[in-house]
């Protein structure tokens, strides 16, 4: 690096960039991370501020004139829950280690929606399209870069979610309402390690369908092979384990970058994909009585060498995600609930006509 | 009052808005051509508005206004056979506003207060514009052979997002509030007609294909916006190679507006069809 080159700063008190030109969330571009460039926390408090207020019925005036309008950026589990309150929504639990594919997985979903109709869904709104342009912007011709790339998730995101709304193209009126989440890989990893970290993922719990991502660039290096498969392997009986995933949450392994297998040569290949085979048989075998639905899929959302098409098996992923109606297992008997306060005792004793 | 109704025209800049404007001042006021509305009065600068017009009728690039000149011009018209009234609001001639709206995230309150009637909206796009969204994977092909462009990587600014995208954040705010939850009459006007290669597709098909995001977003929210789309030449052709024979034709037999039935030189078809919803 040229000693001309100078960095901006970063909000950030405990990260050098300026000075080291290392951002210390690792994001690369440096430009891609939030916080670098900002000239302090006040910066960075503001942008906050700003999409705290612009959601659903948050609405506050601007400076004089003017009047906030929504921020288009990701929302967080609260924002998730106001809209909750408006409409019913299908929520998509993405976990994967590092560089999985987790945002360009997202980043793909709304590239095919840039382009038309996809699945045979249309697009029907978005509440984050500021925060999907942000990210998809990076494989687009005009961020001057000479191949694809995406922005990585900062662990200090924490967890975040893009919005799809989406409606078949042969029906009128059923839309079905998407958030997708994304969260830095390292926080998974670190959830394998400590329960306790488990129970912190609010996302696992909530989730419609869990979406494990099982990095296909990882399975074509034999180096990396077992340790790609142990990664969902733990991560599922962790979230188990933990108590986090709900008995009728569907869990889909998703198998991505295939197209960094299909470039192998043929006998690797084969080997490769026998060994996909035993894991997902194994997989089913060891959590059929723990999970009621385990499904497997493979994609390879942005292959750049183009011998695969765009958004590979992305398709039948989303799908999969719309279409299915997600049946909460019956409960077997009436929750029962102690009234103890003097104010639950009201209930007891207020009569009341209940209409079933 | 229920028949005096306001219309909203929005566009991002350079998107044909000055050029309607000054064709439609000058069809309205000349009656050259059989329209469905009428001239009333015109509120604004009308200095402004003469010096377009004179600088369309001559076959001249109408002048895009600046943000600096930012001109508010408001034209009431009437439908003869009803006597009913609209008001045509153009509150940013230049688009900038609009542009600003999606990067800032903030908007005057008189402009949500001119959302507040059962008005409808006029969009403005242009075909004259190159596309934009294009992956790297897209023009891998075309690259191909040639020297790998270096990593010169531009910071993502607002004025990244697409066009197709930024218009579709223009509509989903109007959504939402602060602004008034209704159905609304929404004109898509695809300016620069002339410029689509024969055969040219119908309006609505060309959407479809040069901005599938937004026409998605239409189709599927027909709670919001009742929408028709129409190809406008308000010049009526290339004002390089097709100027003298723009120049022998009645000015407003030039225009050229394509619709469902739409007379062809009707600029106020549009607007017709926008108070028929109020």
């Amino acid at each position: 690096m040229s000693d001309a080159v100078e960095y901006k700063n970063c909000s950030k008190s405990e990260c050098e960039v300026a000075k080291s030109g290392a951002c210390a969330e690792g994001h690369q571009p440096l430009e891609s991370c939030r916080f670098y460039g900002k000239a302090s926390e006040r910066d960075d408090s503001f942008d906050d501020d700003f999409q705290n207020a612009s959601e659903e019925g948050d609405l506050d005036s601007g400076e004089g004139d003017f009047i906030d309008l929504p921020s288009g950026e990701t929302l967080d589990m609260a924002k998730v829950d106001e809209f909750l309150r408006w409409r019913p929504i299908r929520l998509i639990t993405i976990v994967g280690e590092r560089d999985s594919g987790k945002t360009t997985l997202i980043c793909s979903i709304y590239d095919q929606f840039l382009r038309g109709p996809f699945a045979s869904y249309r697009f029907a709104g978005s509440r984050t399209l500021i925060g999907l342009d942000r990210r998809h912007y990076y494989s687009r011709a005009d961020s001057g870069l000479s191949s694809p790339d995406t922005p990585r998730t900062s662990l200090a995101d924490g967890i975040r979610f893009f919005h799809f709304a989406v409606i078949r193209e042969d029906e009128q009126n059923a839309r079905t309402d998407l958030m997708l989440s994304d969260r830095a890989g390292e926080k998974y990893r670190q959830s394998r390690n400590k329960t306790d970290v488990v129970s912190e993922l609010v996302e696992v719990s909530k989730a419609d369908k869990l979406v494990l991502l099982l990095d296909g660039a990882r399975l074509a290096n034999p180096a990396e092979r077992a340790n790609a498969f142990n990664s969902v392997r733990q991560t599922l009986r962790a979230f188990l384990d933990g108590g986090a995933l709900a008995r009728d949450t569907h869990v889909q392994v998703v198998t991505t970058k295939i197209d960094r297998i299909e470039i192998q040569p043929e006998s690797e290949k084969e080997e490769i994909y026998r060994f996909l085979g035993d894991f997902k048989e194994r997989l089913f075998e060891n959590f059929k009585d723990r999970v009621t639905k385990l499904s497997f899929f493979e994609i390879a959302a942005r292959d750049p060498d183009r011998k695969l098409p765009l958004a590979f098996g992305l398709d039948q992923l989303f799908t999969s995600w719309v279409d299915e109606i997600v049946q909460p297992t019956p409960t077997t008997g009436i929750h029962k609930f102690s009234l103890q306060s003097e104010f639950d005792m009201l209930l007891v004793r207020t009569p009341m006509e209940v209409v079933l | 009052m229920s028949d005096r109704l306001y219309h909203a025209i929005i566009g991002l800049p350079e998107s044909g808005k000055t050029t309607f404007l000054a064709a439609l001042w000058h069809l309205i006021e000349a009656g050259e051509v059989t329209t469905q509305l009428a001239l009333d009065r015109l509120d604004g600068d009308r200095e402004y508005l003469n010096k377009i017009a004179d600088c369309w009728r001559r076959c001249e690039k109408v002048p895009r206004t600046s943000g600096a000149g930012e001109t508010d011009v408001s034209i009431w018209v009437h439908e003869p056979a009803t006597g009913r009234q609209a008001k045509l609001g153009f509150p940013d001639l230049a688009g900038e506003s609009f542009e600003r709206q999606v990067a800032t995230r903030k908007c005057r309150k008189t402009y949500i207060d001119d959302f507040d009637g059962n008005g409808g909206v006029m969009l403005f796009l242009t075909a004259d514009r190159p596309q934009d969204g294009a992956t790297l994977l897209d023009m891998a092909p075309m690259w191909e052979g040639e020297e790998s462009q270096s990593d010169e990587m531009k910071e993502w600014t607002p004025s990244c997002i697409p066009q197709q995208v930024q218009l579709v954040e223009l509509l989903q705010f109007l959504q939402r509030p602060p602004f008034r939850r209704v159905c609304r009459r929404l004109a898509v006007i695809i300016s620069a007609w002339d410029v689509i290669a024969e055969p040219r597709p119908s309006p609505e098909v060309w959407l479809n294909r040069e901005l599938p995001l937004l026409h998605q977003f239409l189709l599927s929210n027909g709670a919001s916006f009742n929408f028709r789309v129409y190809g406008v030449s308000a010049q009526g052709g290339n004002l390089g190679e097709a100027k003298g024979t723009l120049l022998k034709k009645t000015p407003s037999e030039r225009v050229e507006c394509v619709g469902d039935g739409v007379q062809p030189h009707d600029l106020t078809a549009p607007i017709h069809w926008l108070m028929e919803g109020g």
